[in-house]
């Protein structure tokens, strides 16, 4: 089933993949294959392993068994090694994870020089043009403590930009965020999703899905539940354990989400 | 009773002699156990096999001697061993000023390590998931990211441990070297004018100590500004100069 053109677009995929914590299985043979510029919401339950699943792809979580395979995009190579794959894929944490003892140019510039060999100026010049497009760029001379957390995390989102993934992994990148400021944060990852970058994106919020997904997955249990575009998902989904789902959520119930 | 204190006065620039040894061994103590100190404790939190069980048994050993008896042992038994690796099978001598360098920057990196390590441990985990995600190396994660932040938070802690390694420098006496205290002790029992320069010695180390705890003190309150504008500014604001 795997053609030279899908394998050539396909930037991430995964299969079987294993993982427990300790004894207790978090993760039952998962199964996800991602395409150049396909933006893929996860969701489900807390406990269902959507956060562990974002980080074995690189490598954060180790895992029983399974593959991980990611492309890089402008060179096509196939990447299995975690330090390689790292290189390629950007991540954007729940509590930003910004160095605070840097600038928010230094923290930006850190990684593109020392992991990609990039030149000081060239990586400044790179620092500046994406702090400018996440909207801080007036922001790059201070420290992360003086800013706020809408702005942080976009700061968050330019740094794992600045090293120009092949494709940008979120997980839940606005639960720590007040409710003003989750809509900027959205609003730079829409931009981003418009742009046509590949996206992977653990997420309760379900607007957002609906407006940028091209698929969504749900995981529950550890297993992928029900994997549907946007449409589908939230109008007609197949499974009851999705309708069960998306009853609690967006009926607004403070479940453990 | 009479206290003479133009003796103590005479003697000055021998004991200022003896206060630049015990300054130069502390200097040398801290910097080269800091450095030890640090790579230990990082070969210990990245799980290193072999080197890091190795480690912990020579912090364990160290912590739990002495220095008095740590400065014989190097003194007396290293150059009988050394003879006895060497075909001549004669001990070679360290001589006392090697013994003492060597042997504090060794005795001090146990306890910087362990709180190095401590200072490892309390970074919060999502600063290495940061870096690791960027693809940094662990060498780079260390170096640009964990570290900085580690001497950060345990400045006020380096800064007490070095504080009491400056006043264990007055155990070099044992080897007959003379530091501060060695050179009061040298006059004062020549001169017969024990009070005066026992007293004056204790009086030094007192206002020494007493301004490093106040650093210690400035370091532990920095810890509340996340915000340091420039180096400049940062320091300033470090010696209570400058308000946020």
């Amino acid at each position: 089933m795997d053609d030279p053109f899908s394998l050539r677009n396909e930037i991430l995929r995964i299969e079987g993949l294993e993982q427990s914590y300790g004894t207790l299985p978090v993760l039952k043979g998962i199964d996800l294959r991602v395409n150049k510029g396909e933006r893929i919401v996860i969701c489900g339950p807390s406990g269902s392993g959507k956060s562990t699943l974002i980080r074995c792809i690189n490598g954060l979580e180790a895992f029983k068994s399974g593959t991980i395979c990611v492309t890089d995009v402008s060179s096509g190579e196939h990447l299995t090694l975690f330090k390689d794959i790292r290189r390629e894929v950007g991540m954007v944490f729940q509590n930003f994870n910004l160095f605070p003892h840097l600038s928010i140019l230094e923290n930006c510039m850190l990684a593109p020089i020392k992991v990609r060999g990039v030149k000081k100026a060239e990586a400044r010049d790179r620092a500046l043009y994406f702090l400018e497009k996440v909207r801080v760029l007036d922001q790059a001379q201070k420290y992360p403590g003086q800013l706020s957390g809408g702005q942080q995390q976009r700061v968050a989102i330019a740094r794992a930009l600045c090293m120009q993934p092949s494709i940008m992994l979120f997980d839940e990148p606005t639960s720590a965020l007040d409710p003003e400021v989750v809509q900027e944060v959205l609003a730079t990852m829409v931009g981003l999703a418009k742009e046509g970058m590949t996206m992977l994106c653990v997420t309760h919020e379900m607007g957002f899905a609906r407006e940028v997904a091209d698929r969504v997955i749900l995981i529950d249990g550890g297993r992928i539940v029900e994997e549907a575009a946007p449409d589908q998902f939230f109008d007609s989904p197949q499974h009851e354990r999705t309708r069960a789902f998306l009853g609690r959520v967006l009926r607004g119930h403070p479940e453990v989400v | 009773m009479s206290f003479d204190f133009a003796a103590v006065l005479n003697a000055t620039p021998y004991l200022l002699q003896g206060l630049l040894f015990s300054a130069e061994l502390t200097l040398v103590a801290m910097i080269g156990g800091m450095l030890l100190g640090t790579f230990m404790a990082i070969i210990r939190h990245m799980r290193v096999p072999v080197a890091a069980e190795a480690i912990r048994a020579y912090v364990t050993l160290m912590r739990s001697i002495p220095l008095i008896l740590v400065l014989f042992w190097f003194f007396f038994l290293v150059p009988l061993l050394l003879g006895h690796l060497t075909p001549a099978g004669r001990s070679i001598p360290l001589g006392p000023k090697f013994t003492a360098f060597i042997t504090f920057t060794l005795f001090e990196s146990a306890y910087y390590a362990e709180i190095v390590r401590a200072g490892l441990k309390a970074i919060d985990k999502g600063q290495y998931e940061g870096a690791k995600a960027l693809g940094l190396s662990s060498l780079t994660m260390y170096w640009s990211v964990v570290v900085p932040q580690v001497l950060r938070v345990t400045a006020p802690i380096i800064v007490s441990q070095t504080i009491i390694l400056f006043q264990d420098t007055a155990l070099v006496y044992v080897l007959s070297l003379t530091d501060f205290f060695g050179a009061a002790a040298k006059i004062a029992q020549r001169d017969s004018k024990l009070v005066e320069f026992y007293s004056t010695v204790a009086v030094v180390y007192l206002l020494i100590c007493s301004m490093g705890s106040e650093l210690s003190e400035r370091f532990r309150k920095k810890q509340g500004y996340r915000s340091p504008r420039g180096r400049f500014e940062r320091a300033k604001r470090m010696f209570g100069i400058a308000r946020p």
